[in-house]
């Protein structure tokens, strides 16, 4: 039981060092001139279709407090924290394969985020939100795959 | 801890940035020189555009203060950049931004930035000419052909007429009721027709990187 409980806790470790990662990417000035994934808000997604919700609504915090970049919350910081809870409940009640709810999690998500922290500059310009898009699902593929395979809770 | 973070982030935001800027590990001395040293590198870099320098008038700005970068926008779309002025010095929305000017006598060479688009006591948020948000009206080059600049990773000028003779390299400049007139912004280059066949569009060619942009000027 014991042993159970030390591998639950290095596997949610392992999830906030993957965070601390994404985080990082996010905001590292140099991919910020380009189309880049949303590593931060996808790996929340796909957390979320793991853990359980103490757990993600702890990384949600965390990844709030080190993206806020003015002195007041945003809309889109609003927005940003409730999507991975709504893949937290699609995961608790849609049933169906975790990698075809995964996969609908960061595009609905996506879709979800820049349509309210962006509508029209994201819908009337289908190159840049098409490749903000496919570059979420890559990443989301790609985190999902580390997930599943080395960070996936025992319960 | 999670209550905390909770109170943090509804509290006290700001803890975030200033959080940030502890990870980087720079006293703000050091940090003042470095962004110093670097912008002067980028200004060296727009001191050679001499249409710029030629084009743009002397004197426009009687009061402004500078503002160093403090953090920005995360994600895509929106390119936002938080400075260290605000209300306390009595920074106001819609207030135009400019790069590449450290004293009083090289204001005349710098150009268009952005404007403020939000203002806090002691911070305020910069929407730049890299935001797929901006729109703003320009003229381009020696015969003033009217454009619209749209802001983006690149940044564009469209709805030029078809018609107009316009060049790669011709300096593309304000003409927006809500700046200056005549702050330069970049050149032409990539001219092509739009889609539609209707209007010529151009790409526009930065003179500096916008992620070593650390200090910038801000017009009252």
């Amino acid at each position: 039981m014991r042993h159970e409980e030390q591998r639950e806790r290095m596997i949610f470790f392992g999830h906030l060092l993957f965070l601390g990662v994404a985080l990082l990417l996010q905001t590292w000035s140099f991919l910020a001139d380009y189309a880049r994934p949303d590593f931060a808000l996808v790996l929340l997604l796909v957390s979320a279709l793991f853990l359980d919700f103490p757990k993600i609504f702890l990384m949600i915090l965390i990844a709030v407090f080190f993206l806020n970049w003015q002195p007041s919350l945003s809309l889109d910081l609003i927005v940003f924290s409730i999507l991975p809870i709504l893949a937290f409940l699609a995961k608790k009640f849609i049933p169906g394969r975790p990698e075809v709810v995964g996969f609908f999690a960061v595009f609905l998500g996506t879709l979800a985020f820049y349509s309210i922290s962006t509508f029209e500059v994201f819908w009337s310009n289908l190159v840049l939100a098409g490749a903000v898009v496919v570059w979420n699902l890559v990443f989301g593929y790609l985190a999902y795959s580390v997930i599943a395979k080395f960070l996936k809770p025992l319960r | 801890m999670v209550l905390a973070l909770l109170g943090l982030i509804l509290f006290r935001p700001v803890l975030g940035v200033w959080f940030k800027h502890l990870l980087d590990g720079d006293s703000e001395g050091q940090r003042e020189d470095s962004l110093i040293f670097e912008n002067q590198n980028l200004k060296a870099e727009i001191a050679k555009l001499k249409e710029i320098d030629a084009r743009t008038p002397e004197n426009y700005a009687e009061d402004y203060d500078y503002g160093f970068v403090y953090a920005r926008y995360p994600f895509n779309i929106k390119n936002q950049v938080l400075i260290n002025v605000g209300k306390d010095v009595g920074v106001t929305m819609g207030k135009t931004v400019l790069f590449g000017a450290y004293s009083e006598d090289e204001i005349g060479r710098s150009v268009l930035f952005g404007s403020i688009k939000n203002v806090f006591e002691a911070t305020s948020l910069v929407e730049t000419i890299f935001s797929n948000e901006w729109r703003s009206e320009v003229r381009i080059g020696d015969k003033q052909v009217l454009g619209v600049l749209e802001g983006g990773a690149t940044p564009a000028v469209r709805l030029i007429n078809k018609d107009a003779n316009i060049l790669e390299g011709d300096v593309v400049y304000s003409a927006d009721e809500r700046f200056p007139y005549g702050l330069a912004i970049g050149y032409i280059k990539d001219i092509e027709m739009s889609s539609d066949h209707l209007f010529k569009e151009a790409k526009l060619d930065i003179p500096y990187d916008l992620a070593q942009v650390g200090l910038v000027l801000v017009l009252k």
